[in-house]
């Protein structure tokens, strides 16, 4: 038991200063136990890629594992001895002058207590600040490998951060506007052209619960807001929220003027003004998870448990077009003129070239999708910029990858603590950062 | 198949590894325990293996002496053979514990291992066992991290994938233990340290984390990212090692990787538990079981898969998939045994003491009816298909499962004072770890990681001593106490619940008239939904506002009347209810709710426990007093509420100078010779206190007054006395409605008291209802 009298605040600044080095800095790892760095999950695929490769050779395919990647700027996964000698010398050298300069402020021991400036506080200090040197050394060296990219190089980008109201579930852009849905509601931001922050315009919607996803549909100045409960539409400017389908929304997704929603297995597409709105729908017979907007196609692509189905509209309605086998949990769907690109959580990234999806139109083979699988672990999310797509891995950070010829990891950034969102808008790329509450633009 | 057998193996391993670490490991046996199940009769001397396997089977039952006598016979008759030295080594080291008086012991299993090692050097499982015993060996655990990595070499380099996997497992162990103690690790930025006994001072916590501290960003992060990799790595040889799967759950969780955490739970959850081919073991490495352990066997894979299925559940609640979390919860619970699963469920957790005492007492029928009804009452809306409140205590008891539960120190996690507190309260909000401190004067808390959690809604805080490293953690110096006390003042808060935080009260009138015989009653339920406060914030078209009244025994509770009402925003008025029925006399539990599942903040309910009683035909009885918006008293007498077009009030909250009907009916009233009911009404309003507002001078001049005498309190506002003759129906029943006016009565709470004197029969009757007066 601690008695009042027995615990007293009392000023410890070298205690506290030894106790942090000891713990705070090193987690306990002691000089007798040997290095622990695992080998990078890479590494361990290596062994197998032959079997990996072989195995999707028999289609085709060929999947882009993270021993691919490790290219030469992949960092080491070991602790760099020197860096810790370096560290150690420091902290010798350190300790060294503080005993030095207690020799000199001591008038060369004339002034000191029992512990002598030579003969007990230089031993003292310097082998002190040699161990914690070392210690420092150990956990920045360690730091350096947990937190350095498996794939590619580290990236830097500068950026401008919106913080939001809560944590971001989705946004659209369209312009200079953004929507964008988190817990606390729904939050317009505009952007300008300069490198400011995005500012707040207005909430819409308040009080909706159970929040999903948010589309802008410009033609129609107005949002579509997916949630638990049903489809919303707001009006961009005021006035209040209006539900125009019931049951609980799973996918999203917006052209100029029309909505496309998804309730279970039924799609339903909306368009027109309101005078002239008029619904279709569709059963794609299996519960839809995703939707996007193909611009360069005029046709909306839908992702099903376990098919990217093409979905057009006509003068008679809803029409099934060609159907892509995919795999996994499909996050979110990404199209540019050259690709067409799905997140897909622990099954990664799939893409396809248009001119694979043409090819099989005219010849009914089965196309054959880049993947991108094990790094990051887990993909939220896919933004397509020409060849290149940028992959928000959550705690994988930003990953920058070039599909053509073969999916590459150019790199990754750790900037953002957790990336969930990333979308990209005339050619300027933003992320939803979940961690640190934040819309974050990407200057260069 | 292949997969199921691994997973067995792995399970059939952590049974003799659990059966050995159990509290009985290491006792002497009793006599009849002593005998062995399957005894060697032969005279002849018996060969190593069938040493080796009876030991086992003593070990599995915990007799670990006899175990040990017969791994020692084993190994002086075959002192090469390495499964003798490597489970005679085994019995040795799981048989001591993280002091230093088992040092000779230790000892003595480090050689046996060193020796098998030398003589096997392909097999891992003497690294393996070594780098285990050096976890129990004080000063030389460190020395276990670079044995377990050697036997991860030797296991990667001969490919075997189940100790690969319990290598890698292990290493993570020690990765995460490291991280778990580094994690939110704040630094001192003043000279002064955390006091744990100044910390019981109000605000000293949140003053001195906002003030004298701060957090270390990324603390732990280099641990957690290892032990991450090791517990992949171990899930890469065995994809159903549960362990690991639990392992690297707990990282995932930490991170908020909630969908990772489903992917990693879902092979093993897929995985056929009971399916695996225990008897077709080749070797001595699983020992062959005996009838008993076959049976204790599946029950290990079982808890193993109830755990993952606990931790995935977790995972899915934290997304919002309520529905799943409920169903793998049910899962857990159902693969767990019974005794675990009393446990698990036990509503004692969250009780007062004394209440928890009385609950244990109830008979097995009792308990459940009791736990029923305790769930029933605390679910924040029993509209909404989960009970969010039953379902954030089965997650909080997963959370304690996954990150406080260590084979290593035998701790079950909703076991520990940890454990205990995030039970009753959830996960703190707040948590800081300081490092050790060395003072001298600081007891014992010297070498210990501080550990405090902080509740800053209710500013309650908790601080933890434990040491570095190791996953576990005690409270500090009286906080004992202090969560004792806690524990009478609050025993169970789901505050970290947003549902539970956003229910507002719904305002109800509940009346009960005689029914159609005596017998029966009819309850009249009257609710006002306060419609423009609860869309308050709603920037919508409209509402669609469900109201629901459940009704029933406690428990028992049945839905008996529902309905959707639009409600055009913005709204001006609130939304009236009613529901009428004809119950028996008994004791009823009714809940009436409110709820726009579109809108976040559209939530309100009421409940009450009502008793219905029998009406006595025998003598003056009356009904409850129904307060309803004011009518004309008609010129024909003896209508009831229906015929009169009562519109009850909900909320009797009355504005200033308001008037109001106020009606009741009168039961057994003797009749004259003319068949006409002669009695005495006495209505009286007192006011009980008197709303001052909040000007603190008001309010205390008001208490002076109060004290003395002078103010109104306890004043009969309004004395209305009358005499009435009425004609006697068939029924027996003689409805009563007069008007009453407020005039210039202050803002407070009144009681409305209505007594009934029967002239013929000289008995009376009386009912009471409060309401309140609102400040203008």
């Amino acid at each position: 038991m601690i008695s009042r009298a027995s615990w007293r605040p009392v000023p410890r600044l070298p205690i506290a200063f030894a106790a942090h080095v000891c713990l705070a800095l090193t987690s306990v790892t002691t000089l007798t136990a040997q290095p622990v760095r695992p080998r990078p999950a890479g590494i361990a695929r290596a062994e197998n890629r032959s079997e990996d490769r072989s195995e999707y050779r028999a289609d085709n395919r060929v999947p882009l594992t993270i021993a691919t990647q490790s290219g030469p700027s992949a960092p080491t996964s070991r602790v760099s001895g020197a860096r810790v000698v370096r560290y150690a010398i420091m902290g010798a050298v350190t300790g060294t002058v503080l005993a030095l300069g207690y020799f000199a402020l001591s008038e060369k021991g004339q002034r000191g207590g029992d512990c002598q400036p030579l003969t007990c506080a230089l031993p003292y200090l310097t082998v002190s600040g040699t161990l914690a040197g070392l210690f420092l050394g150990r956990e920045l060296e360690g730091q350096r490998i947990a937190l350095a990219p498996r794939a590619g190089t580290a990236l830097r980008f500068a950026t401008v951060e919106a913080p939001l109201l809560a944590t971001p579930i989705a946004f659209d852009l369209r312009d200079t506007l953004i929507a964008v849905v988190s817990d606390s509601g729904v939050q317009l931001l505009a952007t300008s052209a300069n490198t400011a922050p995005p500012r707040l315009l207005r909430r819409r919607a308040s009080g909706l619960g159970s929040l999903r996803d948010i589309a802008i549909v410009p033609s129609r100045d107005l949002v579509a807001i997916a949630t638990g409960t049903g489809l919303w539409e707001a009006p961009l400017v005021t006035g209040p929220a209006k539900r125009v389908a019931e049951g609980a929304v799973t996918a999203l997704a917006s052209s100029e003027s029309a909505v496309l929603s998804a309730t279970g297995r039924m799609v339903r597409v909306r368009r027109g003004l309101a005078a002239t709105r008029e619904t279709d729908s569709l059963d794609l017979g299996a519960p839809v998870s995703a939707a996007a907007y193909d611009v360069a196609d005029r046709s909306w692509w839908v992702a099903t448990n376990g098919a990217l189905v093409n979905v057009r509209e006509t003068s008679t309605g809803l029409e099934r077009g060609a159907s892509l086998p995919i795999s996994g949990d499909v996050r979110r769907i990404a199209t540019s003129a050259r690709w067409i690109a799905v997140a897909a959580g622990s099954d990664g990234i799939f893409a396809w070239s248009r001119d694979v999806v043409r090819e099989m139109s005219r010849s009914n083979a089965m196309p054959v999708p880049e993947r991108l699988q094990g790094e990051p672990r887990y993909a939220y999310d896919v933004a397509l910029l020409g060849d290149t797509a940028y992959v928000a891995g959550g705690v994988d950070g930003l990953l920058r990858v070039d599909l053509a010829p073969m999916p590459t990891i150019v790199g990754s950034s750790h900037q953002f603590e957790f990336t969930t969102t990333v979308r990209l808008e005339r050619g300027v790329l933003w992320v939803g950062d979940r961690s640190r509450r934040s819309l974050i633009r990407v200057l260069k | 198949m292949c997969i199921a057998f691994r997973f067995a193996r792995c399970c059939t391993l952590l049974l003799v590894s659990g059966t050995l670490l159990s509290p009985r490991a290491g006792a002497q046996p009793s006599p009849a325990e002593s005998r062995p199940a399957q005894p060697t009769t032969s005279q002849t001397q018996p060969s190593t293996d069938t040493l080796v396997r009876e030991a086992l089977t003593y070990a599995a039952r915990g007799d670990t002496a006899s175990a040990l006598q017969r791994l020692e016979r084993a190994t002086e008759q075959s002192p090469r053979d390495v499964n003798a030295l490597y489970w005679r080594a085994v019995v040795l080291s799981r048989t001591t514990a993280l002091s230093l008086t088992d040092t000779p012991r230790r000892l003595q299993a480090s050689r046996l291992l060193h020796r098998a090692a030398d003589l096997d050097p392909r097999n891992p499982r003497y690294l393996l066992e070594l780098g285990r015993l050096r976890l129990n060996t004080p000063l030389l655990r460190v020395e276990a991290e670079r044995l377990f990595q050697r036997a991860l070499s030797v296991a990667e380099q001969f490919g075997d994938a189940q100790q690969l996997a319990d290598v890698a497992w292990e290493l993570g162990q020690i990765k995460s233990r490291r991280y778990l103690t580094g994690k939110n690790r704040w630094m001192y930025t003043g000279a002064l340290a955390f006091d744990p006994i100044q910390s019981r001072r109000l605000h000293y916590t949140r003053e001195f984390l906002s003030q004298l501290a701060r957090p270390i960003e990324r603390s732990g992060a280099v641990d957690r990212a290892e032990a991450d990799a090791f517990y992949r790595r171990a899930l890469a040889a065995v994809p159903l090692h549960a362990p690991s799967a639990l392992g690297l759950m707990a990282l995932l969780y930490d991170q908020q990787r909630f969908d990772e955490m489903r992917i990693v739970a879902a092979p093993i959850l897929a995985a056929p538990i009971l399916a695996a081919p225990l008897l077709d073991t080749p070797t001595l490495t699983t020992p062959t079981p005996t009838d008993a352990s076959i049976n204790e066997l599946p029950d290990t894979a079982r808890v193993l898969t109830a755990r993952v299925a606990m931790a995935a559940g977790l995972g899915a609640y934290k997304l919002g998939h309520v529905d799943e979390a409920e169903r793998l919860y049910a899962r857990a619970l159902a693969l767990h045994t019974p005794a675990l699963r009393a446990e698990l469920t036990d509503i004692g957790h969250i009780l007062r003491s004394g209440d928890s005492i009385r609950v244990a007492g109830l008979s097995s029928t009792d308990r459940l009816r009791t736990d029923s009804a305790f769930w029933e009452a605390a679910d924040p809306m029993l509209a909404t298909a989960p009970n969010e409140a039953r379902l954030e205590f089965l997650s909080r008891i997963a959370f304690t499962d996954l990150f406080f539960t260590d084979a290593e120190t035998h701790q079950r996690g909703w076991r520990t004072d940890r454990g205990v507190i995030v039970v009753r309260y959830g996960e703190p909000p707040v948590i800081a770890t300081f490092a050790p401190s060395s003072d001298a004067d600081a007891g014992d808390a010297i070498g210990q990681v501080i550990t405090v959690w902080f509740y800053p809604r209710t500013e309650m805080q908790f601080v933890f001593f434990g040491p570095p490293a190791i996953n576990s953690a005690r409270f500090a110096g009286n906080y004992r106490d202090y969560a004792d006390e806690m524990r009478e003042q609050s025993p169970f808060l789901v505050d970290n619940v947003p549902m539970a935080l956003a229910v507002d009260s719904l305002p109800t009138q509940i009346v009960r008239f005689r029914g159609r015989s005596a017998r029966e009653s009819e309850l009249l339920v009257a609710t006002s939904v306060d419609a423009p406060h609860l869309y308050r914030d709603a920037e919508l078209d409209r509402g669609s506002l469900e109201l629901s009244v459940r009704f029933g025994p406690a428990a028992k509770l049945a839905l008996t009347s529902s309905d959707t009402i639009a409600v055009p925003l913005p709204s001006t008025q609130r939304v009236r209810f009613l529901w009428t029925e004809f119950v028996r006399a008994g004791n009823y539990r009714l809940r009436v709710e409110a709820r726009d599942p579109a809108v976040n903040a559209v939530m309100a309910r009421a409940q009450s426990e009502t008793t219905v009683r029998a009406f006595d035909s025998s003598r003056v009885d009356m009904s409850d007093l129904l307060i309803a918006d004011r009518i004309d008293v008609p010129a024909v007498s003896q209508l009831r509420w229906q015929a009169l077009k009562l519109v009850p009030r909900g909320r009797l909250v009355m504005a200033p100078r308001d008037t109001f009907s106020l009606y009741w009916e009168v039961y057994g009233l003797g009749a004259n010779t003319e068949r006409r009911a002669h009695f005495d009404v006495d209505v009286q309003v007192t006011i009980l206190s008197i709303d001052r507002g909040s000007d603190p001078v008001a309010r205390f001049l008001g208490g002076v007054a109060d004290l003395v005498g002078l103010s109104a309190i306890g004043d009969t506002q309004l004395g209305l006395r009358y005499e009435r003759t009425e004609p006697l129906n068939a029924q027996d029943r003689v409805p009563q409605l007069v008007t009453l006016g407020l005039g210039t009565a202050p803002p407070g709470r009144y009681r409305l008291s209505v007594r009934i004197t029967d002239r013929e029969r000289q008995t009376s009757t009386s009912a009471n209802r409060e309401f309140s007066i609102s400040r203008p």
